[in-house]
């Protein structure tokens, strides 16, 4: 019987550290609780409704959300959540960024790969579900993965991923990025990735969704158009970069070359592909 | 009594707290259908085709509650009209937390366009949104009507085609467009968010009203599933059919009982029939319940919770 998925998908995504139920009970807790001031960045790669604030980062200011390579300290927000910090810190984990990661309801993060910016040194990002919902799912390497809470996730976010909350609740997690130290290759040793929880996306005919999208844009309603194209991305199996591919095709068609060529510097910053907006 | 108020507050050191007055506090914390009123303005007013919007209902005559609706009427110009009805589930879907696809409403009145009910998800809370449609080239019928006000108008005017004969017909056809178990499931969900509205402002004639229309429903949802042959004949040969195969015999027998029960629906009584209609798909339509099932179930929690 195949225990796990192949080792490509284990690369990207997996389970290394199981977690108690109390343990998840008490930070969702003490998160809920403690009124965050939540902060939305990155606007660029998502629908809007995902919100973070930092917990550990380089000024110990909670609203600081956009990482970078630094010694971590504590922010307020941390002060405010003693269990979250014990766990934390007793986790014995080389910690460059740590925040709490709001996903609200009908939201999504387009596809994209992350750490472009930082140093080329090995580091992960670590999850840690807390209130979370089936349909609240990662997408990556064509697959639905749903991050289900009671573990720390690994993500290698340098293959290209997004995630979106179909689900009726706020996703709560708590992001680690980590610089890899022996706790985590220690982890690593014993990864794996329960298969009830991935499932292959479905490939789809995709001329529906353009005609839609087609419809919008001669009304006028380009960036509903573009996020119904972004979309196709979290529900169909499709190549890398296909979603953006799908806005620079309808703008062309429209003959709307200032915004074909926007989506096209879009593609290639969201992709890493080599060049900078 | 306003000085020892003052007093207290000034014991408890509050007396530095700054004043806001009234007007700003509302400004800063309006009520949620406002909120989302120029969010839906924000939205369609990016279309050159949007002629103009008007407010009607409870918020036009300023008489709204915290559990109104937002009734928004949208005038396209005549040659986008239908696209723009067709487009108009994927802009809301896009833009909120739609529970399903726009109802359409055959409560509203004839302004001459189209009229669908959207439920929203609006944080803790669900509102209903009821969007109308219509060509800018028939607008008098609305117009007429007291309280509307209009909240947008688009001062760039589009070089506009008559079509009005097509919108007749495109109209006609949306209309008479045969009902399906989904559309009529969005419809009882709605009847069931407006029934809660009833209950908690003690509108008893009104409850009475859409009790009967719920119970329509479903009835409706047991014929399009179990003797889809009869649908248009409603309560005849309803109870004869229904002797024929054991399943209908139940469902029928189920529905009596709800129908005897109910002149009008409470909170406990509708959350009752609601989990009824929810076991029937589950029993006799599963397949429809994959992609609304979701919807319902949420409907239910809300209206277990109070909330809907």
């Amino acid at each position: 019987m195949k225990l796990f998925e192949p080792i490509s998908l284990l690369e990207q995504v997996s389970q290394i550290y199981e977690l108690p139920e109390n343990v998840v009970q008490r930070l969702t807790h003490e998160i809920l609780m403690a009124e965050l001031p939540w902060k939305e960045a990155y606007s660029d790669y998502q629908s809007s409704g995902w919100k973070t604030a930092s917990l550990l980062n380089a000024s110990g200011h909670s609203r600081d959300v956009v990482i970078s390579d630094c010694k971590a300290v504590g922010t307020e927000a941390l002060k405010l959540m003693p269990a979250t910090e014990n766990l934390i810190r007793s986790l014995n984990l080389d910690i460059m960024w740590a925040r709490v990661a709001r996903l609200e309801p009908n939201s999504f993060i387009w596809e994209h790969r992350d750490f472009a910016e930082l140093k080329k040194v090995p580091r992960l990002r670590l999850h840690i579900p807390l209130q979370t919902h089936p349909d609240s799912y990662l997408v990556l390497a064509g697959q639905r993965i749903f991050m289900k809470s009671g573990f720390i996730w690994k993500l290698n976010p340098t293959f290209p991923h997004g995630v979106c909350n179909r689900g009726p609740v706020t996703r709560l997690h708590l992001i680690l990025d980590c610089y890899v130290n022996e706790t985590l290759r220690r982890w690593l040793e014993s990864e794996r990735l329960d298969p009830s929880l991935t499932q292959k996306l479905p490939v789809t005919d995709v001329n529906p969704v353009l005609s839609k999208a087609s419809a919008l844009m001669n009304l006028g309603f380009n960036s509903c158009a573009e996020s119904l194209l972004l979309k196709t991305f979290h529900s169909s199996l499709q190549d890398e970069g296909k979603s953006y591919d799908y806005i620079i095709k309808s703008y062309q068609d429209k003959r709307e070359t200032g915004l074909a060529k926007q989506w096209m510097s879009k593609k290639q910053v969201f992709l890493n592909q080599g060049v900078r907006a | 009594m306003d000085e020892q108020k003052t007093g207290v507050f000034e014991s408890r050191g509050e007396s530095m707290m700054p004043t806001i007055p009234i007007k700003e506090l509302l400004l800063a914390q309006p009520p949620v259908q406002f909120v989302y009123l120029e969010k839906l303005l924000t939205i369609f007013s990016v279309s050159p085709k949007l002629h103009s919007a008007y407010v009607r209902g409870s918020i036009a005559r300023n008489d709204y509650d915290r559990v109104s609706d937002i009734d928004l009427v949208l005038a396209f110009e005549p040659e986008a009209f239908a696209s723009a009805v067709e487009s108009l589930d994927t802009i809301m879907q896009q833009s909120f937390s739609t529970l399903f696809s726009g109802w359409l409403d055959r409560i509203v009145p004839d302004f001459g366009g189209l009229g669908y009910v959207y439920l929203i998800q609006a944080g803790e809370k669900i509102l209903q949104i009821d969007l109308y449609l219509l060509p800018s080239d028939r607008l008098n019928k609305l117009l007429s009507v007291r309280g509307v006000t209009r909240v947008y108008e688009n001062n760039v005017k589009a070089s506009s085609n008559s079509v009005p004969e097509c919108n007749d017909e495109y109209i006609r056809s949306k209309i008479s467009a045969p009902v399906t178990q989904e559309s009529i499931l969005f419809e009882i969900v709605v009847l069931a968010h407006l029934l809660k509205k009833r209950i908690k402002r003690g509108q008893t004639l009104l409850n009475h009203s859409e009790t009967v229309m719920l119970h329509r429903a479903f009835r409706d949802l047991i014929r399009k599933t179990l003797d889809p042959a009869y649908f248009a004949y409603g309560w005849y040969h309803f109870s004869e059919n229904s002797r024929k195969s054991e399943i209908f015999a139940k469902w029928a027998a189920a529905i009596e009982t709800v129908v005897h029960k109910y002149a009008v629906h409470d909170s406990t009584s509708l959350l009752e029939t609601m989990k009824l209609v929810a076991a029937f798909i589950d029993e006799t339509c599963p397949e429809i319940f994959k992609p609304v099932g979701v919807s319902l179930n949420y409907c239910i929690e809300n209206l277990r919770r109070g909330e809907l």
